[in-house]
């Protein structure tokens, strides 16, 4: 089919106004999170699941690799479209169909964000548990699809430890039913776990069209903690005396001394300006465990070293010291324009040693690296700040990742944590992983998707080593 | 042992040294739904899992693998098995890591000594499984195994973070890694967990564990009905304080397991709460006592220590065990709100399940997960023939799948006898997605040598 019918056709399925394919208005979709790019053929808006499928057997028709894609906040080129292929955004796709507070469920629509599922539930007294950093903005469509985390994984699990079943669009266009049917939510059914292979597949077994979710009810008490410290060390210390004690936070997270310096430079976020270490604890619960846990990590942090612990006992308290840590990432700019995401995992008791290790790696490649991190679980973020305008700056952060990558696997950890592999981490997998390994892996994919049509290229490698996008000027901007 | 297929006890004695075959004459125990093995080997170490792996493979013998038979009779009887697999040679721990709450164990390690050692470390693996001082780790993997506090526990897929199998055709592939948060790769994890030895022989596994609490107690309640225990097990569920646990028993189950209470004739709620120290679980017992007394006028009773420990394992084990091997055993999966309705019609006096006061059945209902398990347990002195049993048996497997299916969920037969087991799918109707489950049976094991026919869809 030529393009311009393939247009029309699309059009006739979804309406014209959701196909995209003028290249001005491409350009938007070209991006995720990540610093890769990919601009795609076309971008199809569908209003339901019926579309998505008929969409995507058109595509199959045509012979045409397609990407889904939620709000593009993923942080491995997931949504990046294979060269000519199509895209396809759930952004019109963003209804929450159902709460159930019998069962403690809702059905949801792929492109509902996450933050407004959980303060939509909460007037129900139930809370969606994973919190991706990117929450006021990421899709629950996107979240399967990596699997995402966020503080809260540490006490609740992640994404796949919530989704009960999904109904699902195939390469072909075929839909199918995985896990929990939608309409009745069980949390147990027999055959293979399709649902729990399809969870964190990245956009390649199929597109999930809707989606039935495990709410937990709303915890009693929530008390916010938090740690300063003049030494990292003393926090990771710290970290490691809580749980010694057999305490399992809902929230354990840190920030180190560039991190702290970017926040306080853009709002008092009450983090001592100097600090080396900033360590936040949550605890939730019932009010008595709450309260004990609390007096116990309070001791904690004092005898590891804090210089300062400060306790939330109301709302306003807590989220402005949260606020810190959920604005962190954008205060960056005050120190560069530009932030690579590195998504690294290590047991937890290595983060003193690894975190050494980062800091040298800083200081090999004369880069800046903040690191925000998810202490409780050994996933951390060295956040590598460049300016991609300078030549060559790109490609030492690129580069600096990967020794990042390499450092955590051979601290006993693996590739990523919660952002998944995508492109960016695909030519490191033999890194964790052996050829037979992937060989498994890759047949389970082919048993969903035979064709390998739903975004080719990701997640395996190609032998070919990672090249990020050479910087361009967007098309419009002054430099 | 057949003669007209040559031997295979003999190239794998040679394969193996004989140290790792049983002699013919202990072959009848490891019988799988009445089907004797040829043999039964116990391998090493993995290296002489795979090497059996590659050898069944290139001769297309059946393998069973098998980790502490506790629950052998899950599944279709199997098409054929030539060679059982046992695990038990594979048990150590390998790497314990408590300050990373991780560990890292071979899959033939039995689940209440790797308890035993977790808990020297302060942790704890929220797992359990019928006959824990038998089943092995990689059984409970293969068979999703769960018991009374699956409610807050979850199932094995939710602790599990890495995994090593043989494949059919020998080749050991890993999945996973050791670090709690992971998604580098496709989670294999999930796919082997509950596959029933189909996909592979899983050696090792990985998982994340939680701090050990220290104070344990179990709250039973006695109703006069089974309704009332349900209603009453609801509002344990839906407060602050609830428990991990509760599991609502009516008269027939519960006059099977000794409670420990001076009531012996009734429904029974019992309710499993844990927590760091004693104040804290002396508060959550009492308020859902008080809430059980105030609202239900229950007698409570509140157990600690080793009947705590006993009541648990009771609840477990019920229906496992030879002194409480059931005629027919079926767990029922169902969304939570459908509990209270569906355990009303199976135990009311109409109810034809069964056939009549003497036919009804054993009821344990989780209502916090949405699970029913039912047993039948023959009468001592039942003089009902053997057709006629069996007649109504296959009606009350039909009977009970369309009272589950009516209340969207599922029914499987977790143990029945041998006849009525030929005439079954104990797994009931295939999913819709059973297609992409054959591909991937296929691709793992293509010529169909692991469990054959035991599995959903007999694949």
């Amino acid at each position: 089919m030529e393009r311009a019918e393939l247009l029309q056709e699309l059009g006739k399925i979804v309406g014209r106004s959701n196909v995209v394919f003028h290249p001005d208005d491409l350009l938007v979709y070209e991006y995720d999170g990540s610093v890769d790019r990919g601009i795609p053929s076309m971008v199809v808006l569908p209003g339901n699941s019926d579309e998505v499928s008929r969409v995507v057997a058109l595509a199959y028709q045509e012979g045409m690799p397609v990407a889904g894609r939620g709000s593009g906040t993923g942080l491995s080129g997931g949504a990046i479209a294979a060269p000519g292929g199509m895209q396809i955004a759930f952004t019109r796709m963003n209804r929450i169909l159902e709460v159930d507070t019998e069962n403690r469920t809702a059905v949801v629509e792929p492109g509902v964000i996450n933050l407004d599922l959980d303060n939509h539930v909460r007037k129900s007294g139930l809370r969606y548990a994973p919190d991706p950093s990117s929450q006021r903005a990421c899709s629950l469509g996107g979240n399967i699809a990596e699997n995402a985390g966020g503080p809260h994984c540490l006490a609740y699990g992640t994404t796949t430890n919530h989704v009960l079943g999904m109904e699902v669009v195939l390469e072909d266009g075929s839909m199918v039913n995985l896990g929990s049917p939608i309409d009745e939510p069980v949390r147990e059914v027999p055959g293979y776990d399709l649902r729990g292979a399809f969870v964190g597949s990245e956009g390649t077994f199929g597109i999930a069209t809707k989606i039935v979710v495990r709410l937990l009810p709303v915890p009693q008490t929530v008390k916010t903690i938090l740690g300063a410290f003049a030494d990292i060390n003393e926090a990771c210390t710290s970290v490691s005396s809580i749980i010694a004690q057999g305490i399992m936070p809902a929230a354990l997270e840190m920030m180190d001394a560039n991190t702290i310096r970017a926040v306080q430079a853009t709002m008092d976020a009450g983090y001592p300006n100097d600090a080396g270490a900033v360590l936040l604890v949550e605890l939730e619960g019932l009010a008595e465990e709450v309260e004990e846990d609390g007096n116990r990590v309070e001791a904690a942090l004092w005898d590891t070293g804090a210089v300062q612990v400060s306790v939330a006992h109301q709302e306003e308290e807590r989220v402005k010291l949260w606020l810190g840590r959920k604005t962190a990432f954008g205060a960056f700019g005050n120190i560069a324009p530009n932030m690579y995401l590195v998504d690294g995992v290590v047991p937890r008791t290595k983060l003193t040693q690894v975190l050494a290790e980062v800091e040298e790696i800083g200081r090999q490649y004369g880069i800046v690296i903040a690191n925000v991190f998810h202490a409780g679980d050994g996933n951390l973020h060295p956040c590598i700040l460049f300016d991609e305008r300078e030549p060559g700056a790109l490609e030492r952060a690129t580069e600096a990742s990967g020794e990042i990558l390499r450092v955590c696997v051979a601290a006993g950890g693996t590739l990523s944590g919660e952002h998944g592999v995508g492109l960016e981490k695909k030519e490191y997998m033999p890194l964790v992983f052996t050829g037979e390994d992937m060989a498994a892996m890759q047949r389970v994919r082919d048993s969903f998707a035979p064709k390998n049509r739903l975004n080719p290229g990701k997640i395996f490698p190609d032998g070919e080593p990672y090249q990020p996008p050479a910087y361009r000027p967007s098309a419009g901007m002054s430099a | 042992m057949t003669d007209l297929a040559p031997s295979i006890s003999e190239p794998l004695k040679d394969l193996l040294g004989s140290q790792a075959a049983v002699p013919d004459k202990d072959l009848a125990w490891y019988a799988v739904e009445g089907l004797i093995p040829e043999a039964v080997v116990r391998p090493a170490n993995r290296s002489e899992v795979a090497r059996t792996l590659g050898w069944a493979f290139s001769q297309t013998v059946t393998v069973s693998p098998r980790g502490g038979g506790t629950l052998l009779s899950l599944g279709n009887t199997p098409t054929k098995i030539d060679l059982v697999v046992e695990l038990a040679k594979l048990d150590q721990i390998l790497d314990f890591q408590p300050a990373d709450l991780t560990v890292t164990v071979e899959a033939g390690i039995h689940l209440k000594n790797l308890q035993e050692t977790l808990a020297q470390g302060g942790m704890y693996l929220p797992l359990e499984a019928p006959l824990a001082q038998e089943a092995t780790v990689g059984g409970i993997l293969s068979t999703s195994a769960s018991g009374p506090r699956r409610f807050a526990y979850g199932l094995p897929r939710d602790w599990l973070i890495g995994i090593s199998a043989i494949s059919a055709d020998g080749t050991e592939t890993k999945a996973g890694g050791k670090v709690v948060k992971n998604v580098t790769g496709y989670d294999l994890n999930r796919l082997y967990t509950g596959s029933l030895g189909t996909l592979g022989v899983i050696v090792e596994a990985s998982f994340k564990l939680a701090p050990l609490p220290t104070h344990f107690q179990a709250l039973i309640a006695a109703f006069d009905s089974i309704s009332a225990a349900v209603e009453a097990s609801e509002l344990l569920l839906n407060q602050p304080y609830s428990p991990k646990g509760v599991q609502t028993l009516n008269p027939t189950a519960s006059r099977r397991l000794n409670l420990g209470v001076p009531e012996v004739h009734g429904a029974f709620v019992v309710a499993f709460f844990e927590a760091s120290s004693a104040p804290l679980v002396e508060r959550r017992v009492r308020e859902c006592s008080r809430l059980l007394g105030d609202s239900k006028g229950a007698d409570t009773y509140t157990l600690t220590g080793l009947q705590y420990s006993s009541i648990l394992n009771q609840i477990t084990d019920l229906g496992w065990t030879e002194g409480s091997t059931p005629s027919l055993a079926m767990k029922i999966n169902v969304p939570p709100s459908r509990v209270e309705s569906l355990v009303e019609k199976i135990c009311s006096e109409d109810a034809s399940a069964g056939g009549g006061e003497n036919g009804r059945p054993g009821v344990i209902a989780d209502i916090g997960f949405g699970a029913i398990r039912l047993f039948w347990w023959p009468e001592q002195d039942s003089k009902a023939p053997d057709d006629t049993f069996e007649y109504l048996t296959l009606a009350t497997i039909r009977e009970v799948r369309d009272l589950a299916s009516a209340a969207g969920g599922s029914a499987v037969v977790e143990r029945c006898s041998q006849t009525i087991k030929q005439q079954i799918d104990v797994w009931g109707e295939p999913p819709q997605s059973i297609e992409i489950m054959r591909r991937i049976k296929y691709k793992f094991d293509p010529s169909g040598i692991l469990n054959p026919g035991r599995f959903v869809g007999r694949l």
